[in-house]
């Protein structure tokens, strides 16, 4: 990390976040496109790259949180947050894991139920 | 007595039990030649459907669900196929068939929408291991704690639906922990429970899906779901 004058990211490193969250931008959006990931999980991903932005486009507002918060280090808060969102991330996949559980437990009771209505077991004497 | 009693299917929900199938299904039908009975394979990796089949009619699932998924598939067989009441009976023969006419005949009497098998009223036959027997104990506080009712034998799997009791647990039977945890739904829907005394065998053949120390940990998880199924809606 070099720190140029009160600032704490040099202007290389600020065109390095741009790029790379450019790039992650346009990854998640392609895989929304093709539905491989619903509009709210796209959201959830965007939030991680919009606040890895705000650090490289705003990094004096994000060390003026850092003060109020009595972060020692700036990139604590970038962490933090990330772990923050993160954990949202985590929660709603154990939801849908769940709902997805029951909905599994459904198809294949009723899968075995319409078997044996198509073609009945009976065949005691 | 089962002339007098309307249409009545005994469903038994086995896990490779090929070795203890046939021989219960045998007797079951010795002494109650007049009902049907339903054989739930649940998942089976062994030859239990191939031998079931022969004898009874059989639902298989193609993947194992649990004891919770596997009734409440032979209950809402019960309910397409038009049966008044269902009695469920373990597949791995501890539950010997001559009981079934003691739920019976206690449903004539009380009418209750669920009526449950117990061991430990008179304490007769297999009682369980001590391990198990602190957990039933424990379950039988708690389930006294959220509901008031006192269940003897909370974790039997030994139990007559009438058709209320069906028609509920065909929409909603819990697939975790689900004998002691649908005492607490059954209690929350209004539905009527009330317990026999019966006499129970040991397991045979094969093993439980609970041993002796993970006992401990299925009684934390039991608790916790147990409260749960008193709170939510």
């Amino acid at each position: 990390m070099i720190v140029e004058n009160e600032h704490f990211l040099s202007t290389q490193t600020k065109f390095l976040l741009l790029a790379i969250v450019l790039f992650y931008f346009a990854t998640i959006l392609y895989k929304a496109i093709r539905a491989r990931i619903d509009i709210y999980d796209l959201l959830l991903l965007a939030s991680l790259g919009i606040f890895v932005m705000a650090f490289a486009i705003f990094p004096d507002a994000i060390l003026w949180i850092t003060k109020i918060v009595g972060i020692q280090f700036p990139f604590l808060l970038l962490f933090g947050g990330l772990i923050f969102i993160l954990f949202i991330g985590m929660f709603r996949m154990l939801e849908k894991i769940t709902e997805m559980e029951s909905k599994i437990t459904t198809l294949t009771q009723e899968l075995a139920l319409w078997k044996n209505r198509e073609h009945p077991t009976d065949r005691r004497p | 007595m089962e002339e007098l009693i309307p249409k009545t299917l005994i469903v038994l929900p086995c896990y490779n039990e090929e070795g203890q199938i046939a021989a219960l299904l045998r007797e079951i039908r010795e002494h109650y030649p007049n009902m049907d009975t339903l054989v739930v394979d649940n998942g089976s990796t062994d030859r239990t459907y191939h031998v079931a089949r022969a004898l009874s009619p059989v639902v298989r699932h193609p993947i194992n669900l649990g004891i919770g998924g596997a009734v409440q598939t032979g209950l809402k067989y019960g309910i397409d196929q038009g049966y008044k009441f269902c009695v469920q009976v373990d597949g791995d023969g501890q539950h010997p068939p001559l009981e079934i006419q003691k739920l019976i005949l206690s449903h004539d009497i009380h009418g209750s929408n669920l009526t449950i098998g117990s061991r430990f009223i008179k304490n007769e036959g297999f009682q369980s291991t001590n391990f198990r027997r602190m957990g039933i104990f424990w379950f039988q506080h708690l389930i006294r704690i959220l509901t008031g009712v006192t269940i003897t034998d909370p974790t039997s799997g030994f139990r007559m639906y009438d058709h209320n009791a069906m028609h509920i647990f065909a929409q909603h039977y819990p697939t975790d922990y689900p004998e002691p945890t649908s005492i607490v739904i059954a209690h929350k829907k209004g539905l009527s429970v009330r317990e026999v005394p019966v006499s129970m065998r040991p397991r045979l053949l094969g093993e439980s899906s609970i041993q002796r120390f993970k006992i401990l940990a299925y009684m934390i998880r039991v608790t916790i779901n147990l409260i749960f199924a008193r709170m939510r809606e």
